[in-house]
């Protein structure tokens, strides 16, 4: 049996606000690790990792997201898949988004 | 009880009142010149007491020197942690009215006086978060003759005090705000930079105060040159060096307006300079230049 793949949705410990025009990722529960002020960082996103965002407003698979990508922009298959891939690890590792 | 008053921190009174038996003190702020009153004063009451934390939920932790706390009604504690070295024990600076009032609780016995800086950069950074009037930023700040100020943001130990050297060395006239700290407030529309009493290495703390008229990124680099900063590199590099209470969505918001305000409505440029002599005069006519645009 195949395993379905893994869906990932946004998470509340990070505050999204558009400043200047960009789509910033503000650190809201900065207990969460312990020099959380010395670590805590201020995510800028580019254009498709915003509309990866807010694509991630409801659990989406990295393939999803990546067929999203390869409709909405001019990219390869495996551009995208790796672009997405990339952006849900970065996203994972400051707590912005989690697995279901 | 003492009551000590000082001049004021951009614009605002600032007032101690001290219980017998506790010393503290205060060389940053006893050199203070001290700004025009444009704001409402900050008090703090310091008194022995428990420094006991009860319950409020960590929010921010600053090792080894403090951990902020929010209590359930809202007010934020930071609990100084106890100094061996200095015989410190353990003291909490609890919010009793946001933005204005606030108490220092001293546990245990202390050994001579206690330096308040420590607790005076917390306030600040509370005041101005909970006022959402502004912030303090880690920057070298001075004055152009146009009368605008020139902020130049850097992390600690990337130029600053170099900086301000090499512009008293090529114009001793220039008003320094400060060669490490400075307020921004942003009040009907208007950015300004204010002179902070907490200096860094070049021991500079000016209270003067003006309307911010560029925003200056430095950089070391073997020829002079200037370029222009994106808004999205601005910020990136602004959040480096800003003192944000990250404690309160609402207060962070404050301040991300503000810092977008310094990334969009005046000119941002990186200055690259090797320390030499002539330095400091190039950076005062590329600034000029700017300020007078």
């Amino acid at each position: 049996m195949t395993e379905a793949p893994a869906r990932y949705h946004r998470t509340d410990t990070v505050i999204p606000r558009k400043v200047a025009g960009e789509l910033v990722l503000v650190p809201a529960d900065v207990t969460s690790v312990y020099e959380a002020n010395r670590r805590a960082e201020l995510y800028i996103l580019n254009g498709t990792g915003e509309h990866l965002w807010d694509l991630l407003a409801l659990p989406c698979t990295v393939d999803h997201l990546a067929d999203e990508l390869v409709r909405e922009y001019e990219v390869t298959d495996t551009a995208a898949r790796a672009d997405s891939r990339n952006f849900i690890d970065a996203m994972l590792a400051i707590g912005a988004v989690t697995q279901d | 009880m003492r009551d000590l008053t000082y001049a004021p921190v951009a614009g605002m009174p600032w007032h101690y009142a001290v219980s017998d038996g506790i010393e503290i003190e205060t060389p940053d702020l006893e050199a203070w010149g001290g700004s025009p009153v444009s704001a409402g004063a900050v008090s703090v009451r310091h008194v022995r007491g428990s420094a006991d934390v009860v319950g409020a939920r960590p929010v921010m932790s600053m090792p080894p020197w403090s951990t902020y706390y929010m209590d359930p009604d809202g007010g934020l504690q930071v609990l100084f942690h106890p100094i061996a070295e200095r015989g410190q024990g353990p003291q909490l600076l609890s919010t009793v009215r946001d933005g204005h009032e606030y108490e220092v609780r001293y546990e245990g016995s202390t050994t001579g006086p206690v330096r308040q800086r420590d607790k005076e950069l917390a306030l600040i950074t509370m005041v101005l978060g909970a006022r959402r009037s502004g912030f303090l930023v880690h920057a070298c700040g001075f004055v152009a003759p146009v009368g605008r100020a020139v902020l130049c943001p850097a992390p600690s130990g990337t130029g600053k005090s170099t900086l301000a050297r090499l512009l008293l060395r090529a114009a001793p006239e220039v008003q320094l705000l400060n060669d490490d700290r400075v307020i921004v407030t942003l009040a009907n529309g208007h950015l300004h930079a204010w002179g902070s009493p907490w200096p860094g290495q070049g021991g500079i703390a000016c209270a003067a105060d003006a309307p911010v008229g560029v925003l200056c990124f430095i950089a070391r680099t073997e020829t002079p040159r200037v370029r222009r900063v994106t808004p999205r590199e601005a910020l990136g590099r602004l959040w480096k060096t800003v003192a944000l209470p990250l404690w309160s969505a609402a207060e962070t918001d404050a301040a991300l307006a503000i810092m977008e305000a310094l990334v969009t409505r005046i000119p941002v440029v990186e200055v690259a300079y090797p320390v030499t002599e002539s330095a400091g005069r190039w950076i005062l006519d590329v600034v000029g230049d700017l300020t007078s645009d």
